[in-house]
């Protein structure tokens, strides 16, 4: 059981981590896109 | 026979009337005016922050409800001294203006501030406003300013020139908000506001063709008339394109003509305006008669002075540095019992393992390792926001205009610098006011050499671990020194680096700076406190987010594997050897020999690597590798502690040395090490292959020099005789 939770926090945080950073290549890519500083925080 | 509507009231039901439709409000202003004060003023904290479509121009909008319960937004367009753009900021407020900005609905009421100590220049924009037909109030703002230098201004007079309501103001005191929102609600019934002053005969006859070519392209006829006179003024180039051929080719024509009659068409707006406005200001405003000179005056003499002004910059500086370390210090000490004494109580209700040390060394362990430094950022800010409030930033602006243009900075990059104290990224965005390419490149290039506050944190653990707190000259504490010394190299660094940009990849001319000095006054706290509260809010943010979701990943790469350890093995040398064979041992054990140079150990490297993604992460990674690798299982030991008393396992050696921290501290103020910021680099610069090329200069010279700098901290340090 301990190790089921362990491992569901560590995935949600992975893809957590995965999708900010994707999100801000993509807001690299994207000339026109507005982005702003939630790319930051 | 009735029907009943589903939902409707039963007959004979009391009637709620209908809320009046929502009303839109574009706030307008020049720089200075108090435009956001006036903003905050009449929004409160019901405020959204966003971007314009299309443009990365930031879209400030926020709404309150007036008496009849109506819903009022407010949208803060960026300030502007005219409605004749000169940077991609002051065009999308006149393109919201006008009513074409891309997404965003059009105005129903104009507010424009204007600051009554400076009326004239302020009234130029008002004379172009009341031209566009639309409903406008003026909030006559700063009148307590106004009358302290003894100007009277008679608001009855304004409002019969202007033919607008004028509310007089102090928005620092909420004084005339009311007022103000009453005059909003009743502005759209109030006769639309007219040019007020006219052409001559002759002039008026020229320009009557354009005029009627730009109403042919459906413009009402006051706007039609504001084009014409904008598009003779000829500031953009591109204007009349947007309007097509026929108005391209009457414009030709009426500068001909104009000639012709001996009139200079580039000239006639401004001539006009600025003759109609002197009338204005005569038939309005009494000034005291010239005296001496005012208190501003004399105080500017002294904080302005060659060789003086810089000098009490500095001093300035140090204090403000100095007190980021002792101010600090107790509420600093009580957040880190905090996640201590939280670490141990959630500790006791976990079972001993994987879970209990997820959520102490990884949750806990990372995330309060970095909220610890929150006192800090707090007064970083607060000492910003009075330096700013007091009059004094934009006297800094100017000592330090003198040095950047010695190195090629155009004036307009001092905001953007300043701002990369805070962060790179809004810092790099706001040099879009900066119209010249090879300007904006420029800045934009050294903009992430400002230390911003995310290496703060960094900073502090390691001066607070490695630095004693030796007083010098009995005035200054050396670790306040040395956070003021990491500063400046990266400051000096950003004006070297501006100098070779501007002399070899990005030559051009250099644009002087032209700045308002607005009148020395005492900060105001409400202001203050709300900046600091944003700012302290933006980085706990950033700790619940990204930070903790790293930490995560980084707890499980340094728990996994699992290494078991031979029965009899000494507490620490097992720990030593799990962290060793761990997923992020693997990793730091590949970057190790890259970074050995520089006198790191592995653990360093993959922090230095995994702070890539903030830099604050660098911490929280110390923390957790610490927290997992620490044979004190209550994990109450603070980081700075352990990074002191780590030894190297196979000599027994120190393994952090203070030369060691000096040359990290040295490296972190040179490197990129930010993904937000490469990401908004790219974007700012061009986007594509432009971008990415700019991107990766940026990083790559950030890099060298953060290299070769903590390279020749460690070496040289050793060959002077420090320990290394």
């Amino acid at each position: 059981m301990q190790t089921i939770l362990v491992a569901l926090i560590v995935a949600a945080a992975a893809l957590y981590a995965g999708r900010r950073a994707w999100t801000t290549l993509a807001a690299a890519r994207a000339k026109k896109a507005g982005g702003g500083c939630d790319d930051c925080h | 026979m009735t029907s009943i509507a589903p939902g409707a009231p039963p007959a004979g039901a009391p009637r709620t009337p209908a809320p009046p439709a929502p009303l839109r409000v574009a706030l307008v202003g020049n720089p200075n005016t108090g435009k956001s004060t006036v903003f905050n003023a009449l929004t409160g904290m019901r405020q959204k922050v966003g971007n314009f479509p299309g443009v990365t121009v930031e879209r400030l909008e926020g709404n309150y409800r007036d008496e009849d319960g109506r819903l009022v937004t407010v949208l803060d367009l960026p300030g502007s001294y005219s409605l004749s753009p000169h940077a991609p900021d002051e065009a999308i407020a006149l393109d919201v203006l006008l009513g074409r900005a891309e997404g965003v609905p059009p105005s129903d009421v104009i507010v424009v501030v204007v600051d009554a100590h400076n009326l004239d220049r302020n009234l130029f924009l008002t004379s172009q406003l009341l031209e566009l037909g639309l409903p406008l109030v003026v909030a006559l703002n700063q009148m307590d300013a106004a009358a302290g230098a003894g100007i009277r201004i008679d608001v009855p007079e304004l409002i019969h020139e202007l033919g607008v309501a004028v509310i007089p103001t102090v928005a620092t005191r909420g004084e005339g908000i009311d007022a103000l929102r009453r005059a909003i609600a009743r502005a759209p019934g109030f006769p639309r506001p007219a040019r007020q002053f006219a052409l001559d005969a002759a002039a008026a006859a020229n320009i009557a063709p354009l005029e009627s070519a730009l109403r042919d392209t459906g413009l009402a006829p006051a706007v039609a008339s504001l084009e014409a006179l904008r598009l003779l003024a000829h500031v953009n180039p591109e204007d009349p394109h947007r309007y097509g051929a026929a108005v391209e080719h009457a414009l030709q024509r009426a500068r001909a003509e104009l000639a012709a009659h001996g009139v200079n068409a580039h000239a006639l707006e401004a001539e006009r305006r600025y003759h109609w406005i002197t009338g204005v200001m005569q038939r309005t405003v009494q000034r005291p008669p010239p005296g001496g000179r005012s208190m501003s005056d004399r105080v500017d003499r002294v904080l302005l002075h060659r060789v003086g002004g810089p000098l009490i910059f500095l001093a300035l500086m140090a204090v403000v540095f100095q007190s980021i370390f002792t101010w600090a210090q107790p509420l600093m000490t009580r957040v880190g019992a905090f996640f201590d004494w939280l670490g141990v109580t959630v500790g006791a209700y976990l079972p001993a393992g994987d879970l209990r040390s997820l959520v102490q060394d990884g949750i806990i362990g990372g995330v309060g390792s970095v909220l610890t430094f929150l006192p800090q950022i707090a007064i970083l800010f607060l000492c910003i926001g009075i330096l700013e409030d007091s009059g004094y930033m934009a006297r800094a602006a100017y000592l330090m205009d003198r040095y950047m243009r010695r190195v090629g900075l155009h004036g307009r990059s001092f905001i953007p610098l300043l701002s990369g104290y805070a962060c790179a990224v809004p810092a790099i965005m706001s040099t879009r006011s900066i119209e010249e390419p090879k300007d904006r490149i420029a800045t934009i290039m050294v903009v992430p050499l400002m230390s911003c506050s995310a290496r703060l944190p960094v900073y502090t653990l390691l001066i607070a671990a490695f630095v004693p707190g030796l007083t010098l000259y009995g005035l200054f504490d050396l670790r306040g020194v040395t956070l003021l010394v990491m500063y400046l190299l990266g400051t000096v660094t950003a004006f070297l680096v501006a100098w070779v940009f501007r002399r070899t990849l990005l030559r051009g001319p250099t644009r002087p700076l032209i700045i308002e000095m607005p009148p020395y006054r005492l900060p105001r706290i409400r202001p203050l406190a709300m900046s600091v509260w944003q700012r302290a809010m933006l980085f706990v943010r950033r700790a619940g987010t990204i930070i903790l979701s790293l930490s995560v990943v980084l707890w499980a790469l340094a728990t996994y594997p699992h290494t078991h350890s031979a029965p009899g093995t000494p507490a620490a040398a097992a720990q030593e050897a799990q962290l060793s064979n761990s997923a992020l041992g693997h990793v730091g054990h590949a970057i190790e020999p890259a970074v050995r140079p520089l006198g790191y150990d592995w653990k360093i490297g993959v922090s230095i690597a995994a702070s890539f993604a903030a830099r604050e992460v660098f911490v929280s990674t110390m923390s957790t590798i610490y927290g997992v690798g620490d044979a004190d299982t209550a994990g109450t030991r603070a980081l700075r502690d352990r990074l002191r008393d780590e030894r190297n396992p196979a000599t027994g050696a120190r393994a952090y040395t203070p030369l060691v921290a000096v040359g990290l501290m040295v490296f972190y103020v040179f490197a990129m090490m930010c993904m937000s910021t490469m990401a908004v680099t790219v974007r700012e610069s061009g986007g594509g292959r432009t971008g990415w090329k700019w991107a990766a200069v940026q990083f790559g010279y950030m890099l060298v020099i953060a290299y070769g700098a903590a390279w020749l901290v460690y070496h040289g340090g050793r060959a002077l005789g420090y320990a290394g």
